[in-house]
């Protein structure tokens, strides 16, 4: 997490909401199905996202950090052998160089004001992850069925059927435990595919995400 | 008869009512908790030395206004409002050009956009012949993979970059340009700017550390309770001085000298006149900020005491006077007398005592500059030979400062040394110090006076037993005529004559009528005065001894003269 995002969140921030969140579990998800007896077909969603955390997030990122990142914390494949020697170039950009200079072409802004207008963007998106997407998911629920040869699967978008299950309170503190979750692998991959190094960045007050 | 069986969970009768006491237990000791916690929180809070940061604020504040000012009123009337003038001129040109210096600054915006992108570009860039040439060498080295391919692949990334250069120098000449239009389209206005700083610079500094130091909002919530770990204005100041150490017994640790949390105004000036703990440091050219530097030496290699303190009490403050005593007593202890903190080895230097200090590092110097009392100190120290009974590093193999009593009986008498060690100053003024008949009278009881003499004459009596014998031969027999000779050239008859010899001497003494008058009133049978004896005992004729004889004028007295 320390390499995708910054110490503050990574190390306090994050943690927390991973202990405070799996006290959760018990009062956001009351469903009783599943007690005494092993079932997935009931609970697929429920335990889709338990062992995407459990087993992605947390024993194959164990592993791979394990066993495939060497010296100076570069990845390296399996049985490649570990050289200090090796270079990796480490070329990130933050979402306000993207904005301003490679879409606008303009300076980064400056001025009384400048950093918070410069990381204006990145703001605006993390403002709209956290306080707007919740009520999206909540109101949307699309079902797209695909056919794969005599096989049909369900594609489902949207959330409302949990917002209505759980209710507004419940419902907020699940949404937002999940897009936490979630944002450990969407920052990964920004980083893996677009160099993207922070969304919000704002070194002079100690604050990235 | 068997006992009653204890009632299960869900059957018991009165489990409501106790669960009622129960929650009032578990309320009460909630409500202690919190209480405790918020009063834990407050004492940590609330610190002696915080009180001091905030009253130095209020008078650095009044400070920094009256050197503000000072430095305004330094600058001449006529010149500041020539200055005025010309600034308000230069506004009015810049009004006129404004449409060109907003475009001028739009293109030169444009072109810090592109220089950051080709900036970036040609960083990233070599980052990437970096990797590249690490692939390469890899490959070369182990003869591993398509060498050529990755050879092709870095000299391609070395083009890139060379280009990249290339565009980074011509926007970097396209941005000083753009730069040197928009400073000649400005130039009226920074001109007047330049002049303003140049001019009001002492009085621009300290109104902008009046900014800096004024409370305001900001202030009061940065130093709130729980709020202040981020950054408060009110914390700790410590200095940490390399290489030097605390010792605390069987080991030694760094210096943290905190002093400069409350003594705030100790290396500025400006609060020679406060109280303490705000007053200046004396001498700060010669201390702080000279060859004893603050950051380097720190407060307790001078002054001793506590230095993590951050507490009165605690970084053991002693009192200079007894005045000051008492009121620290009160004030601190209190109680009539003051009780310094006695946890600590090496208490504060009372004021005025702190030149003790210096030997810590300037040892071996003769003479320790500003440290007066410590110099007469250390020669009274010497000239005592204080070192004979009291060990002191640097001081351990002089000599001893009283003489040899090897062979005392040899120049002396038994007599002579119980005289002399009964009362040395009896004899002449002395170092020596003196051992008996010194208690007061009404302490020196005959008891006491007899055994002063039995306890000296024993000493005696171990002095002339322990004595060698030194035996001296005797001089030789004097001659005469050479000691005359000796006696008339060497100077002897500046001071002295001998018999009726009165050379030199044209005149009376201007005492000698008034002795004169005076003897003769209390001596009626005079005795022959010194020209009767002169005339008496020299013969008719006779010139010896008489300055005359050079021709070098009369003598009263004199025979030939007269």
């Amino acid at each position: 997490m320390l390499v995708y995002f910054d110490p503050w969140l990574a190390g306090v921030v994050f943690p927390s909401l991973i202990i405070v969140g799996l006290m959760a579990i018990p009062y956001i998800d009351t469903n009783p199905k599943g007690n005494g007896y092993f079932t997935f077909k009931e609970r697929k969603v429920e335990i889709t996202l338990f062992l995407f955390g459990f087993l992605i997030l947390w024993v194959l990122l164990v592993t791979l950090g394990t066993f495939l990142r060497g010296p100076n914390w570069n990845f390296f494949g399996p049985y490649e052998y570990w050289d200090l020697h090796k270079l990796l170039a480490l070329n990130n950009v933050n979402l306000s160089e993207y904005f301003w200079v490679k879409m606008l072409h303009m300076k980064l802004p400056s001025g009384p004001l400048g950093m918070w207008i410069r990381e204006l963007p990145g703001i605006l998106l993390t403002l709209f992850y956290i306080g707007v997407l919740p009520g999206i998911l909540a109101m949307t629920r699309k079902t797209w069925t695909i056919k794969l040869g005599s096989r049909t699967f369900t594609m489902t978008f949207g959330l409302r059927k949990y917002f209505e299950k759980l209710g507004p309170w419940r419902y907020s503190i699940f949404v937002m435990l999940l897009l936490c979750m979630i944002a450990l692998p969407i920052k990964m991959v920004l980083r893996w595919t677009l160099n993207l190094k922070y969304i919000v960045s704002l070194p002079e007050i100690f604050f990235n995400i | 008869m068997a006992p009653p069986s204890k009632p299960e969970p869900g059957r018991d009768p009165n489990m409501a009512d106790r669960a009622r006491k129960l929650n009032v237990v578990f309320a009460l000791t909630s409500i202690a908790m919190l209480v405790a916690f918020t009063v834990m929180i407050w004492a940590d809070y609330d610190r002696e030395w915080k009180k001091y940061q905030k009253d130095f604020v209020r008078l650095e504040i009044g400070v920094t206004q009256k050197q503000a000012q000072q430095a305004k009123d330094k600058v001449p009337t006529a010149q500041q409002q020539a200055l005025q003038a010309e600034l308000d001129r230069a506004k009015q040109e810049e009004a006129q050009r404004r449409d060109q210096i907003k475009k001028a600054q739009g293109e030169r915006d444009k072109l810090e956009g592109e220089w950051y992108a080709i900036d970036q570009n040609f960083r990233f860039t070599k980052a990437e012949i970096d990797v590249k040439r690490y692939d390469y060498e890899e490959a070369a080295h182990k003869n591993k993979g398509n060498k050529d391919k990755k050879l092709a692949d870095l000299k391609d990334y070395e083009e890139r970059w060379e280009k990249l250069r290339v565009q980074l120098e011509d926007v970097n000449a396209r941005k000083d340009a753009k730069d040197k239009e928009i400073a000649q389209l400005e130039s009226t206005r920074l001109d007047a700017e330049k002049k303003s700083k140049e001019l009001f610079g002492d009085y621009n500094r300290y109104e902008d550390r009046l900014q800096k130091i004024k409370p305001g909002f900001v202030t009061t919530v940065r130093n709130l309770p729980v709020l202040d770990l981020a950054n408060p204005s009110l914390k700790v100041n410590q200095i940490m001085p390399a290489n030097l150490q605390d010792d605390v017994i069987f080991s030694g640790t760094p210096k943290v000298d905190r002093c400069t949390t409350c003594h705030l105004g100790i290396d500025k000036k400006g609060f020679e006149n406060e109280k303490q703990p705000f007053k200046t440091h004396p001498n700060l050219a010669f201390y702080l900020q000279g060859p004893h530097p603050i950051d380097k030496v720190g407060c307790t290699s001078c002054h001793q005491g506590r230095g993590r303190a951050t507490g009165f009490m605690s970084a053991v403050h002693i009192p200079s006077t007894a005045a000051q005593e008492k009121q620290w007593g009160k004030d601190y202890s209190k109680s009539d007398t003051y009780h310094p903190f006695h946890f600590w080895d090496y208490p504060m230097m009372a004021k005025g005592h702190t030149e003790a200090q210096c030997v810590k590092c300037h040892q071996g110097q003769v003479e320790i500059p500003k440290a007066a009392s410590l110099n007469t100190g250390r020669l009274l120290f010497e000239k005592y030979g204080c070192y004979g009974c009291h060990k002191v590093k640097g001081w351990e193999d002089l000599r001893k400062v009283g003489p040899d009593l090897t062979k005392i009986v040899s120049k002396t008498s038994e007599e002579w040394i119980y005289r002399w060690i009964k009362k040395p100053s009896a004899f002449r003024p002395t170092r020596m110090p003196q051992v008996w008949d010194v208690r007061t009278p009404d302490q020196d009881t005959q008891a006491f006076l007899a055994r002063n003499n039995v306890e000296a004459n024993a000493v005696v009596a171990y002095l002339v037993e322990k004595s060698g014998r030194e035996t001296y031969p005797d001089p030789p027999a004097g001659d005469l005529a050479q000691g005359r000779k000796t006696f008339e050239t060497i100077g002897c008859l500046a001071c002295h004559r001998v018999g009726p010899d009165r050379r030199g001497v044209t005149r009376p003494c201007p005492t000698a009528p008034r002795a004169k008058a005076w003897t003769r009133r209390r001596s009626a049978p005079t005795a022959p005065t010194s020209t009767a004896r002169a005339a008496r005992s020299t013969p008719a004729g006779s010139t010896r001894g008489c300055a005359t004889r050079r021709g070098t004028g009369t003598r009263r007295g004199c025979r030939t003269c007269a």
